[in-house]
């Protein structure tokens, strides 16, 4: 049996902390144990878009042909967004009895794979990539104010963990220090762009202001070595015992990334017209070098290797706020929390209620409804099993539907948390 | 506790290397423009061909060669010859001078030997020879002294004279006069009489000559004298000396050989000082010729067993200021067979005068030509069949440079000369306005002449037809001018370039250029020097450089005010769309925008070619049509171009049929607008064509 959970370890990672939060917490609180060693691993990976839904992004994932149908499928919107989010994590988290001569005084260590990325975009810039510029024919294609990013790194992680009480208050605090090793970077910021077709088509023209970060793409693997940063992850738990309720509040990877030499980075502010190959001598076609505006050309404006060098860039920062009520009944908790993720500038933060039912001693299933963030309305489930003291399975996905209904879904999630804490 | 580590490391890696390998596939729809170009009339036409003219409207111009002229046609020295021959009647012998003396001695033994010692003329001489004293001498009767030898032998051996002059001189030293002196010779062995002569007075201490001339005899070198002599005495005392005498003296002078075997001395038997007259053809008048190439030969034959000495010397030709002058020797014959001696000499480079002894002619050569012989002393049989024989040619003379009058000819040229300006064409009606045609005549020969065009054919072989000059033009000769010469074949000869302009007035031109011919047929005539008075000899200024010629051109103006209707020109272009990758192109179409200067409508038809360059597919069904722009009534000119938008669709097959072929026909039909009106192109006139893509793309990532 042992085996078997080891073998389950390593392929399913666990939420500790709090298994029916929306937040990671550094460690499973359950039974407010003060004294334990645990370690665990959880595994994250979210999509969300508040336009592109779930049918479109699988086609895009698994490479297949984009017909006009699922093209005019997604809802448009003035302002576009499309995240992903993956992360993995294992951790170690040992609470002595008395640790530097304080007691309630742990530590923990862990590591960290992320996997971030998100766009920002506008209908035009859409219609223009999966459409082409016939129907913006005599107008501009818009996409001011375009933003992409694509960032892997990994992060090792250690902190300290307080965990006291106080009156009828429990208290936990972490703060962690996370060396983050960067693997790959690609950052676009459009702040103004415009593609013009003349009416007939006989001109284009590309008037673009933009910003791009790269690191060095023949050069990023998961061992690749492409930079050095730094991030703090904080949590503050307050749970008041006379009313049951808790309050959380966490910052997750505040901090940046220095990328190394070969890093590239770039500020274009150009305007590049198109009419055509001139041909000098339509009598003596065969003789004319007739390579006009060409991909290399293109890229030659963006790739100077003048500008090769290192440069820090924050790395994406998640805020968390939530609130949680026990119960005693079969109704467990009720959850009401929002987080907000500083990246690519989403309208309004995630807000989310979770509703844990207590099924058994060792079973607790719930429900969640979240709405903004990068997505809209979601909906999904929680499972929440204790399979003995010491092991716990948490799989939830905050959007179940983009799994039912891909098509009119616009986001899907799965969560898996797996721990195992002895207690002395 | 490290299994967990160990596989929590397994976990990790697994979901950290989770790869992102997309490659998602849609469908676009790309409007861009591909290509654009401007047509001008420059990219049609060559820019040789085009004249802007003042109002900026265009003239095609056009020039080929006709015809050449040069030197050998104009200026053609003949080769010459100079022959002499140098026979025995001209070599001479030098005079035999023989010596006979009678002395009062010899009178007076023969006395002796007749009467005797005593009592006659012999004891009265003695007598007055050895006493001193004076005495009279009775008179002598005829007195013959016979046996006299006569000897030639150091002279010759025989002579067969033809004609020869004896003079026979009597010096009469005796103090008597002598009478009736009878002298005869005759050969010694044949014993013919050579001649006799008689003087019938001759007083003392005085001479008498007298001369005879022998003809057709042989005169051997041996031959007897006999002189028989009287006097009257005297009766006067007179001193005697038995010493004193009467000399006769023989002198054989003049002789004319018909044959002799003799000595003959070292004498010049060649010795012309004259010149020649060139055959010049065509009643050309060389003054003064520079060879540029040429030769002069010397053939002489000797029959004479002699060595002669020659020389010939052309005092008029100079090289470097060093007259022309061949010399050499030829030795005598031998054994009955004449000696040979051949001696040549190169030209190049000497100035030659024509003008004559006396530098007051033209096409005469002076030279001088010596002959001699050297004495060896020897007896050498000579005939009258002896001689010696010299030629001398002058041949293959290409002057750098002549002088002189090139006399009153004509030289005709005709030939037939390809024209390439309006090649290749297909049409209907073609029609140009005011064209004007020039014949061009570039004279570096130093000549004047009158040129005419006595015909001039368009011929048009694609449709087999061909339109003749008629008109005035036919009938009016032109000028050629005469350069300035530069006296120098280091400076070039400026050229006179003389015109003659076909018009309408003068010609039915129009309709030759019409007739779009692609080739030319002519005849072209120049009367050289028609007109001009013959100079008096010596002072002609015609000239000829080698190299110059007199270049005849056709210059053809076609002003671009054409009627064109349905004028076909087809091109086929190659193509090389290997490095075009059309894979991920679906189809859709190509829009050819057009904005266009020109008043003339096109329709366009390409046809795709497969490597046999038989037709396949085309670029449409329909032709591809360009829209003439409009006139402006006020200026004749064009204002605002034409924009012609043709739509042509292109499906994947016929997209891949045109990335496929190996060459494009385009096949274009022309019409000028409007109808049956002259229009005019004019310079700036162009076509902006662009060429743009609407089509839908497979992307790919």
């Amino acid at each position: 049996m042992k085996k078997l959970l080891l073998l389950i370890n390593c392929f399913v990672v666990i939420n500790l902390f709090s298994q029916n939060s929306q937040i990671i917490f550094p460690c499973n609180l359950k039974n407010s144990d003060t004294i334990f060693t645990e370690t665990g691993s959880s595994f994250y990976s979210y999509y969300g878009s508040n336009s592109i839904n779930n049918n479109f992004a699988n086609a895009i994932l698994k490479s297949k042909l984009i017909d006009e149908d699922l093209k005019n499928s997604n809802q448009l919107k003035k302002n576009n967004l499309l995240l992903t989010d993956l992360s993995a994590n294992c951790y170690f988290v040992h609470m002595p009895d008395s640790m530097l001569g304080l007691t309630g005084l742990g530590y923990r260590i862990g590591v960290t794979h992320k996997q971030f990325r998100s766009v920002s975009f506008s209908n035009d810039l859409y219609n223009l990539i999966f459409f082409g510029d016939d129907k913006f024919a005599g107008k501009s294609a818009v996409f001011n104010n375009t933003l992409f990013r694509s960032i892997d790194y990994q992060k090792f992680e250690i902190g300290l963990i307080n965990k006291y009480s106080e009156q009828n208050n429990i208290i936990n605090i972490y703060f962690g220090l996370n060396i983050l090793k960067a693997q790959q970077l690609q950052t676009l910021n459009v702040n103004n762009g415009q593609f013009y077709t003349s009416p007939d088509g006989d001109s284009l023209n590309l008037a673009t202001k933009f910003s791009f970060f790269s690191s060095n793409q023949s050069n990023k693997n998961f061992t690749n070595y492409n930079g050095l940063g730094l991030s703090c992850d904080a949590f503050f738990s307050i749970t008041n015992l006379n009313s049951n309720i808790t309050v959380t509040l966490s910052s997750e990877d505040l901090g940046y990334i220095n990328w190394r030499n070969k890093s590239y980075y770039a500020g274009v502010d150009t305007s590049i017209s198109f009419n055509g190959v001139e041909i000098q001598n339509i009598m003596n076609v065969s003789q004319e070098n007739l390579n006009g505006l060409s991909k290399d050309s293109l890229m030659n404006i963006l790739y100077d290797k003048n500008d090769t060098g290192s440069f820090s860039l924050s790395i994406p920062e998640k805020v968390s706020l939530e609130i949680k009520k026990d119960f005693k009944g079969r109704l467990n908790s009720i959850i009401l929390g929002t987080n907000y993720i500083f990246d690519i500038g989403e309208k309004i933060p995630q807000i989310y209620c979770v509703q844990v039912f207590k099924i058994s001693d060792a079973l607790n299933i719930g429900t969640i409804e979240n709405y903004g963030g990068a997505s809209g309305f979601n909906a999904g489930l929680l499972i929440n099993y204790q399979l003995n003291n010491n092991l716990y399975v948490n799989i939830s996905s905050a959007n179940l539907s983009g799994f039912i209904m891909s098509k009119e879904a616009f986001a899907r999630s799965v969560f898996f948390s797996l721990s195992y804490k002895f207690v002395k | 506790m490290k299994h967990f580590i160990y596989f929590y490391i397994l976990l990790f890696l697994f979901f950290s290397c989770k790869k992102e390998n997309l490659h998602p596939q849609w469908d676009v729809n790309l409007l861009s423009p591909i290509a654009k170009t401007k047509l001008t009339l420059n990219q049609v036409v060559a820019d040789s061909l085009i004249n802007i003219n003042a109002d900026s409207s265009v003239s095609l111009v056009y020039q080929t060669n006709l015809s050449e002229i040069t030197l050998d046609t104009i200026a053609n020295l003949p080769d010459t010859s100079i022959t002499y021959t140098a026979k025995l009647n001209s070599i001479n012998l030098n005079p035999i001078v023989i010596n006979h003396r009678v002395s009062l001695g010899d009178i007076a033994e023969e006395d002796k030997r007749i009467n005797g010692p005593n009592g006659g003329l012999y004891e009265t001489i003695m007598t007055a020879h050895n006493t001193g004293q004076p005495s009279t001498i009775s008179a002598i009767a005829p007195m013959n002294f016979d046996s006299i030898i006569v000897d030639a032998g150091n002279y010759f051996q025989s002579i067969s004279v033809n004609q020869a002059f004896i003079d026979i001189k009597i010096e009469n030293n005796l103090p008597i006069s002598l009478t009736n002196i009878i002298f005869q010779l005759k050969n010694k062995n044949s014993g013919i009489v050579l001649l006799t002569d008689s003087f019938n007075f001759i007083p003392p201490f005085t001479s008498s000559t007298r001369t005879e001339q022998l003809n057709n005899i042989t005169i051997e070198n041996l031959m007897w004298g006999t002189v028989t002599i009287s006097s009257p005495g005297t009766s006067t005392p007179v001193s005697i000396d038995t010493s004193m005498s009467a000399t006769t003296t023989i002198t054989v002078h003049d002789v004319i050989i018909d044959s002799a075997i003799a000595r003959f001395p070292t004498q010049q038997i060649i010795n012309y000082d004259t010149s020649i007259v060139i055959n010049a053809p065509n009643n050309l008048q060389i003054s003064e010729a520079w060879a540029r190439s040429g030769q002069i030969t010397i053939d002489i034959y000797n029959t004479i067993n002699e060595t002669m000495q020659y020389q010939f010397t052309v005092p008029e030709a100079n090289l470097n200021n060093v007259p022309l002058t061949l010399s050499g020797t030829i030795p005598p014959a031998f054994n009955g067979n004449a000696s040979h001696s051949v001696i040549n000499k190169d030209l190049s480079g000497y100035k030659i005068n024509f003008s004559g002894i006396h530098n007051d002619t033209v096409n005469s050569l002076h030279y001088i030509l010596t002959g001699s012989i050297d004495s060896s002393g020897n007896f050498i049989h000579l005939t009258n069949n002896d001689s010696i024989y010299l030629n001398c040619t002058i041949s293959n003379l290409t002057p750098d440079y002549a002088r002189g009058y090139f006399g009153n000819q004509a030289v005709t040229q005709d030939s037939i000369v390809d024209f390439s300006v309006l090649n290749d064409l297909q049409i209907e009606q073609l029609s140009f306005n005011e064209v004007k045609v020039n014949l061009t005549v570039e004279n570096q020969i130093g000549v004047q002449a009158q040129a005419n065009i006595n015909e001039l054919t368009s011929i048009n072989t694609n449709n087999n037809t061909s339109v003749t000059l008629t008109g005035s033009a036919l009938s009016s000769p032109f000028t050629i001018q005469k350069p300035t010469d530069p006296h120098s074949t280091f400076t070039d000869v400026i050229p006179t370039i003389n015109y003659f302009e076909l018009n309408k007035t003068n010609s039915n031109i129009n309709q030759l250029i019409s007739n779009i011919p692609n080739r030319f047929k002519y005849k072209v005539s120049l009367n050289i020097n028609n007109g001009i008075t013959p100079p008096t000899p010596g002072n002609g200024t015609d000239f000829i450089y080698f190299g110059d010629k007199v270049r005849s051109k056709l210059n053809v103006e076609i002003p671009l005010s054409l009627i064109a209707k349905n004028l076909v020109l087809k091109d086929t272009a190659t193509t090389d769309f290997s490095n075009i990758d059309i894979s991920d192109v679906n189809g859709g179409s190509i829009i050819l925008k057009s904005v266009n200067m020109f008043p003339i409508e096109s329709s366009v038809k390409v046809y795709f070619l497969n490597e046999q360059n038989n037709i396949f597919d085309s670029l449409s069904v329909v032709p591809i049509v360009i829209d003439a722009a409009n006139i402006n009534q006020n200026t004749q000119k064009v204002d605002v171009a034409k924009v012609s938008k043709n739509i042509i669709p292109l499906t994947k097959d016929k997209l891949n049929n045109l990335f496929l072929c190996k060459n494009l026909l385009i096949v274009a039909t022309f019409n000028t607008l409007p109808d049956n009106t002259h229009v005019k192109i004019y310079s700036n006139y162009y076509i902006d064509f662009k060429v743009i893509g609407d089509f839908s793309y497979r992307v790919k990532k």
